[in-house]
């Protein structure tokens, strides 16, 4: 298995804030790789900086042997897709019309498979697929939101904090579908604050602090560091 | 006979403007304080034409739109790449200005006196067909793709942009759109009224509509049909109660956003699949009316 997507030297300001430094990280396909990290650290903005939300000041993104295009749609196209945090469902549209919005770049037959793709790994969302998004709970609309990302068949999913706001249990169902997705073949790049659930899922792991990745290793490697352990997991 | 078919000439004729600011607002979020000068620029561009230069009265509608959708492109380019709350002041500035200039151009468009001699050509059957044309079109817009990515950029643009959705072109594209039908609405407008003159196309016309969206229900494409009806209409049927009727109007409105923020129909929209579950199992629709306007 080689190396899917390699960021390298990448910086991003906001304004005069400098929220990434020079980070490097890789992402072996097939694999899931955590980043995890405080507050602030630049964990979203890695992620934003990959999808092309945010613009770099320093450093590309290269994603299976070439440079990433800079306009988001143009990268979701490539098989990049992004999920951002806080569970940003369109709350205007139905499930049905949000997974469509998803699958945007496909029609017809393909867009079809796709939903009913979507539908098998979510059960709950066919069953709901006329409500307005708006309508599910945090857990379910946490679930379409990934869902949704699916639908553009990627090759690579980046995830920001999915188990944010959740409860634990509905947390350990996001997470079981994470995995599922890794074994399905789609390459996950997971951000978290919750370091204990990204530590075990993932085959590898970045520490994020202010902007720098400060350690790096499996994720049991990172669990038994005592840095990690006293910063992150409570000592 | 003559006053009904008059009203109702107009409020045809108001109510395709509406379906252009209900594409704008109702499915990008976008708000347009200066709608109604794309309105005055159909309107004296297409009666210009046919005055002064001869043109034939559908070639001059053909120009007098396409020349909107260009100014709407100079105007949309620094527009959509605003946000939301300084869309809203960059379109009062363009409205006014456009108004001011009408106002100024006295030789060509006889200033604030109006431009009058405008040949009556539009009927009511031909603003009926337009209007149920305009919002047809406008119905096949929102559930079609680009609608869909119309509601989901309004719903949050960042997961959107995420999505890969293209944001700044959609937001573009619809509001070329809105400016195409309201340009339209302006060009019947000259032809119905043969005079025109820059007092009625200023900011209060574009709020007028605005209220009228939000009236009937800003998500919803069949609420704000109705919703511009009826308040179109209102003014017109009420005529006899002198200023009273205004009264009558503001009391309408501030009910209306009171009792039911989300506007008359809310989300719901008049289809006949819709209609049929509405007597079938009233209240399950209700109960998800009720969630909808928690979210």
């Amino acid at each position: 298995m080689g190396v899917m997507l390699k960021v390298n030297d990448l910086s991003v300001n906001y304004g005069h804030v400098k929220a990434l430094k020079h980070a490097n990280i890789e992402v072996e396909s097939g694999k899931i790789v955590s980043i995890i990290g405080a507050n602030g650290a630049g964990k979203s903005t890695m992620l934003r900086a990959i999808s092309g939300l945010v613009k770099p000041a320093t450093g590309n993104v290269e994603f299976m042997g070439s440079a990433l295009p800079a306009k988001p749609s143009k990268i979701v196209a490539k098989g990049v897709v992004h999920v951002p945090e806080g569970r940003k469902t369109f709350s205007g549209l139905t499930i049905r019309d949000n997974l469509l919005v998803g699958g945007y770049l496909y029609k017809g037959k393909q867009l079809e498979e796709n939903l009913e793709k979507q539908y098998k790994l979510f059960p709950i969302l066919e069953e709901r697929k006329n409500q307005f998004a708006g309508t599910l709970s945090g857990g379910e609309q946490q679930m379409l939101a990934v869902s949704r990302g699916l639908m553009s068949n990627p090759k690579i999913i980046l995830l920001d904090e999915p188990s944010m706001g959740l409860a634990p249990i509905i947390v350990n169902q996001i997470y079981d579908l994470i995995r599922q997705i890794r074994d399905s073949g789609i390459t996950v790049l997971l951000v978290e604050q919750n370091a204990r659930k990204a530590l075990g899922i993932c085959d590898y792991a970045y520490v994020l602090e202010n902007g720098i990745i400060s350690l790096q290793g499996t994720g049991d490697e990172l669990l038994r560091s005592d840095s990690v352990r006293k910063a992150y997991l409570g000592g | 006979m003559a006053l009904i078919s008059n009203i109702l000439t107009q409020v045809f004729i108001t109510l395709i403007a509406v379906t252009g600011v209900y594409v704008l607002t109702g499915l990008t979020g976008m708000f347009s304080l200066g709608q109604a000068a794309f309105m005055a620029i159909g309107a004296y561009v297409s009666g210009l034409l046919v005055v002064k230069a001869g043109v034939p009265f559908v070639l001059a509608i053909i120009i007098a739109v396409v020349a909107a959708m260009g100014i709407g492109y100079l105007i949309g380019y620094p527009v959509v790449r605003l946000r939301r709350d300084y869309i809203s002041l960059v379109t009062l500035g363009f409205g006014e200005a456009i108004a001011a200039l009408l106002n100024r151009m006295t030789s060509l468009t006889g200033g604030a006196s109006g431009f009058t001699g405008i040949p009556r050509k539009t009927t009511l059957i031909m603003a009926a067909i337009s209007a149920i044309a305009v919002i047809a079109l406008v119905a096949f817009f929102k559930t079609s793709k680009y609608g869909r990515q119309c509601i989901a950029l309004r719903g949050d643009e960042l997961a959107a942009k995420a999505m890969g959705i293209n944001v700044t072109k959609i937001k573009m594209t619809t509001f070329i759109f809105s400016v195409a039908l309201t340009a339209y609405s302006g060009c019947l407008y000259a032809f119905y009224m043969s005079y025109v003159d820059p007092s009625g196309f200023g900011w209060k016309k574009s709020a007028d509509w605005v209220i009228m969206v939000f009236f009937g229900g800003v998500n919803s494409l069949s609420g704000s049909v109705i919703g511009a009806f009826i308040l179109s209409a209102l003014p017109q049927v009420l005529r006899g109660l002198a200023n009273y009727r205004y009264v009558i109007y503001a009391v309408l409105v501030l009910l209306i956003i009171n009792f039911k923020p989300t506007g008359l129909l809310g989300e719901w929209e008049l289809t006949p699949k819709n209609i049929k579950q509405l007597f079938t199992k009233k209240k399950s629709v209700k109960n998800s009316h009720k969630e909808e306007g928690e979210g």
